[in-house]
């Protein structure tokens, strides 16, 4: 009966505790694609606008 | 030291090291679960929420300890000028803040069948929430500068004057008549829990710990690449703004 009464605070806490590092981890995941998709652009302009400029 | 200070040195360090930490976080949290849950008694007085000791204890022992390594790599960064160590306190950061919620949010969930209340301010509740609000202060100090270099230096100046409540954490348990239990795990006499459940506490340590060290390697690694992005921003900004200049 005891281990029932339990039960609710056991799962809530091992859910909160999973939940926020899962969470966590998909912050830094998203962020990371984020960042390589800036990049992956500014990289990809970064040639021509060397030749206008040597154009100018 | 400064050996790693090179960034592309650093990121094939964090390459090998990943793998290994995922194995070392996959094979830990198994174990740990699985004798949590599994290999180890209820308490005799606590009957089966004792299971939560095992999420809580860890989430703990990693909000000191990160702040702790933040506060070092905070001074490394001030006194070395270790360009890699700003980021690594920085990357630490979050991993803190996540396991000083989990801390808080079980800690609860623990005290409210145990002790009949979700909260109580006393000493070592009140110290990690402090805890909490040093972990926000510090993030938002990151974003308070526009200028890296000073944001850095005011981020790490905060989280040396954090260490002070480190000290508060530690001994609140001592120093005043607190609801929440004395050391138990890490104290002079040694551990006073029995083997069956120390086991899956370490096992469960050992899991956060791969954990915290793979958030902290990715982060750093985000890091480097947001300056570099940053870099690649303020020259491609430059030549434009010289052209208009010539033009004048």
């Amino acid at each position: 009966m005891e281990s029932l009464t339990h039960a609710p605070f056991i799962a809530a806490a091992y859910g909160i505790a999973f939940g926020v590092l899962a969470g966590l981890a998909l912050r830094l995941f998203l962020k990371r694609r984020k960042i390589d998709q800036d990049l992956a652009a500014l990289e990809a302009q970064q040639p021509r606008r060397r030749r206008r400029s040597d154009d100018a | 030291m400064h050996r790693f200070a090179n960034p592309a040195r650093f990121g094939r360090l964090a390459d090998r090291v990943s793998p290994v930490l995922w194995v070392l976080f996959g094979l830990s949290l198994a174990l740990g679960l699985y004798l949590a849950f599994f290999g180890s008694p209820p308490d005799y007085q606590q009957g089966q929420s004792v299971r939560i000791m095992y999420v809580h204890v860890p989430s703990a022992m990693m909000t000191t300890g990160l702040y702790g390594f933040m506060a070092l790599a905070s001074a490394t960064a001030l006194i070395w000028r270790h360009p890699l160590a700003h980021m690594a306190a920085r990357a630490a950061a979050p991993v803190g803040t996540a396991f000083c919620l989990i801390t808080l949010a079980t800690g609860s969930l623990w005290g409210r069948p145990m002790w009949g209340t979700w909260w109580e301010w006393d000493g070592r509740m009140t110290s990690v929430l402090i805890q909490l609000f040093l972990y926000f202060g510090y993030m938002a100090m990151w974003n308070a500068f526009s200028d890296r270099a000073r944001a850095a230096n005011a981020a790490a100046i905060l989280a040396l004057v954090g260490v002070g409540n480190l000290v508060i954490i530690r001994f609140s348990v001592e120093w005043w008549n607190t609801l929440h239990q004395p050391a138990s795990i890490l104290r002079a006499g040694g551990p006073t829990i029995d083997g069956s459940m120390l086991w899956p506490l370490a096992a469960m340590v050992l899991a956060a710990s791969a954990y915290a060290g793979l958030m902290i390697l990715k982060g750093m690694k985000i890091e480097l690449k947001a300056v570099r992005l940053e870099t690649l921003m303020e020259n491609q900004a430059a030549p434009t703004t010289s052209y208009r200049l010539d033009l004048g």
